[in-house]
Parts: C-alpha cells; structure tokens; sequence
C-alpha cells in the first residue's frame, strides 16, 4: 500500500535548464527553448511501506507508453517509447526517512545519464531537463518540514 | 496550392451516407446468398426472384462492394473534417491566448486577425519534382521523395489557401524556414525584428530578411510576385507531438516585430497539448 503521496509543482523559474538561449543554425544566431513536450510541470513523490520503494513520477503536457529499464543499483525507470523522456523514477530498498535524500538523487542521477548515453538519437538536453527536476523537486520536499509524510 | 484541412460540418450527408451503405451492404449479402440457393427446389415466385438475383450477381455485387466502400470512405472524410474543426477552436483559442482579442473597430494595419496567425504544419513525405529550398535537390530521374512541412490548418476563416511549404528533408542542414529549423532541432525557435520586404524592397533587404528566416532570395522572390507585400517580421515555432513522436511544427506569425504574451504559451500547452495529440492521433 502506498503510504505517501506528494505532489512537487514545478515552475519553469525553478528550472535554468529551460531558460531561453542564443543558439546557431546556419550561421544565424536565435534564440531557443526546449520543447513544451519536455518540461516537467510537476512531480509526484511516492513511497511504498512494503515493497520499501520510492516512486517519483514525472508529469508532462502529454504522455506516450513508456518502457521500464531495471538497473542492478535497484533503480528502474519509465522512459517513453518513442521520445526516450524520463516519466517514473522507482528506488528499491530505501527506509521512508532516507528515501529523499543526496545521495538517493545522485543515484537516479547516475543512472540518467546512463540511458542518456545508451539510448540512440538521445536528445541530451531532455534528461538534463529531468535530472534538474528530480533535483529541484527533492530540494523541496527535504526543505518542508512535513517531508514525505504519510496521507 | 495547400487548402487548409475541410472542417465543414455534414452531419445531414454523413446521415445519408450510412443510410447507403447500410442498404448496399444488405443488398450485397442477400444477392450473394442467393447464388448458393438450387432454383429448382423453390416454387414461383420465390424460384423467379433468385433466378433473377443470379442472373444479375456478375455485376449486382461488385457495384454494391464499391457502394459500400466508397460511402464509407466519404464518411470517414466527414469524421476527419470535426476533428479538424476541433483542431482549428485549438488554434483560435491559442490565438486568442497569444495576441489577444481583435479590437471592434480597426485601429491600426496590423490590428486585423490575419496579419497575426497560428498554423499547424504537418510533415509528410512528398514526390517532388521541383525545385524550391536552398539548394536543388533534383534526384533520380528529376523526382525527390522528401520530408515536407506542410500547413494543414490555421486559425481565423482567411488565408486558408496558400502554395507555402517548407522543405523538411533528413539532412537536417538544408531545411528551410522557421518551422524547418523548429522540426530539425526539436526545439521552440524565435526570430523577431525582421525587416519590413516588398516587391520594392532592395536586395539587401531581400538578403536580410532570408537569411534571417532561413529561406533564400530566390524563394522569396518567387513568392513576393504573388503575395506582394504583408509579410510576417515575427516568427515563433513550436513542435507538435503525438505519443512522444514529432508529427509536425506549430508557426506563430505577426506583422509586428514581436510575438507578445510568450509566457503563454506553457499556458496552452499545459491546458491543450493533450488534447491537441488526441485529436491528431484520432484522423
């Protein structure tokens, strides 16, 4: 039974990432801004009393189906189909106190960067959008005082 | 010449349609029964009317078949033509959320619907044989199957019949225009600020202008003849998914040097992006 829900809206402020800039093409210099397709707008902490599992799913304009990739570091995530975004973070094995915490986000980290180097035609920019997210949203929570608290 | 997606509503056809098809499907089942029943074990009339519908089946079934499937295939055109309609309040609704609601009484040139547009382009891959884009792109035999970015529908009720395409083709370099640069790099792409072209306007001008917005002199004269003047001096791309996969590109275009409101822009999305795939992915 999931003991903890908690959703993390996102503000495009929080995310430098997605900020504006000059880019070229063509010897012309304009400026750019990732997709709307690839920016979070919000995350939803999860945490699973029996399985012990931390659950961060990330909620864009529009879904896709999405495929689980296992990692022996006892981290799967949900990546789309066909845009290779990053929708779930699933962390195993983790105590409810600790399931939010630097070094659980640097392991989900590590591991987006894997896929990000694996997965053919990666757009790089769209895992440094989620890795910024996930990081912003753990920020938060581990800034409240109530933290993953149970409903 | 590209006509905007037919978003017509037939709902009085589309009735008469399934009225056909259904009497041509019943028609079709009953004479291809009948070839299977022996004339000889029934009594008149009943033995006259099969020997009847056999007699006619060489020609009775095939015409009913191409009935049926061609009012079904009209039907689903009509089916296509409300999604589009739907497309289209997605558009308006854009537009009204980025440059406003036109004003009662004209003030200004640029104050009127049209001289500020949303228009979806969709690629698809086309046999070309010509020879618009950047550079030639003649291939065997003088025929070209190339990526394209063509405007399958727009906002307002003007303007929905233009020959402007943009060449999408996998060498990702070549493309052109604004929605090109926006389906190559995946991206939202701005250029504002462009100069104010004419059939009058100077080379320099010309040059300025495509180069700016990644087109070619060559191309902009080919079409100034037919326009004139009333081009966009703002241009502001955005991609369109369906499923995670890029379909095609949104083109936001004004005759002022800027696009106003950009901020709402994640706005229509976070309200429209889903919709807006559900019904592409629905034609």
């Amino acid at each position: 039974m999931t003991q903890v829900l908690k959703y993390v809206p996102l503000e495009r402020d929080q995310l430098t990432e997605t900020k504006p800039r000059v880019d070229v093409f063509r010897n012309q210099e304009y400026l750019a801004e990732p997709s709307p397709y690839d920016v979070p707008v919000g995350i939803t902490a999860g945490y699973d009393v029996k399985s012990k599992r931390l659950s961060l799913a990330l909620e864009y304009v529009a879904d896709e189906p999405t495929v689980i990739n296992s990692f022996k570091e006892k981290v799967a995530l949900h990546v789309g189909k066909n845009s290779g975004r990053i929708y779930q973070v699933d962390l195993e094995g983790v105590d409810l106190d600790q399931a939010i915490s630097q070094k659980s986000i640097a392991l989900i980290d590590d591991v987006i960067d894997r896929v990000a180097t694996e997965r053919k035609n990666a757009i790089p920019q769209r895992y440094a959008i989620a890795k910024q997210a996930i990081n912003v949203a753990g920020d938060l929570i581990l800034k409240d005082p109530d933290g993953l608290k149970a409903l | 010449m590209f006509q905007m997606r037919d978003d017509t509503n037939r709902r009085g056809l589309k009735r008469v349609l399934g009225i056909i098809q259904w009497i041509a499907a019943f028609f079709l089942v009953i004479v291809a029964a009948s070839l299977k029943a022996d004339v000889s074990k029934y009594q008149p009339p009943l033995s006259g009317l099969l020997g009847l519908l056999q007699g006619v089946a060489w020609w009775c079934i095939p015409t009913l078949a191409l009935a049926a499937g061609v009012t079904q295939f009209f039907q689903k055109r009509i089916n296509q033509a409300s999604t589009w309609g739907s497309i289209r309040f997605l558009l308006n609704e854009f537009h009204k959320l980025i440059f406003g609601k036109p004003s009662g009484a004209i003030k200004s040139p640029t104050d009127t619907t049209h001289h500020k547009r949303v228009t979806l382009f969709q690629y698809k891959k086309r046999i070309t044989f010509r020879d618009d884009g950047p550079t030639r792109h003649w291939y065997f035999l003088g025929f070209d199957w190339s990526g394209w970015l063509i405007p399958v529908q727009r906002s307002g009720h003007t303007t929905r019949r233009t020959s402007t395409a943009f060449w999408a083709p996998d060498a990702a370099d070549k493309v052109q225009g604004i929605a090109g640069v926006t389906w190559a790099n995946n991206q939202r792409s701005v250029r504002e600020d462009l100069p104010d072209i004419s059939q009058n306007s100077s080379t320099e001008d010309l040059k300025k202008y495509a180069d700016d917005s990644w087109l070619t002199v060559e191309w902009l004269e080919k079409k100034l003849v037919r326009k004139g003047s009333g081009w966009p001096r703002a241009l502001y791309g955005i991609p369109v998914e369906v499923e995670g996969k890029l379909w095609g590109v949104i083109v936001l275009d004004s005759r002022d040097v800027k696009i106003p409101n950009l901020d709402r822009i994640d706005a229509f999305h976070e309200t429209y992006a889903k919709i807006l795939s559900r019904f592409i992915h629905a034609l």
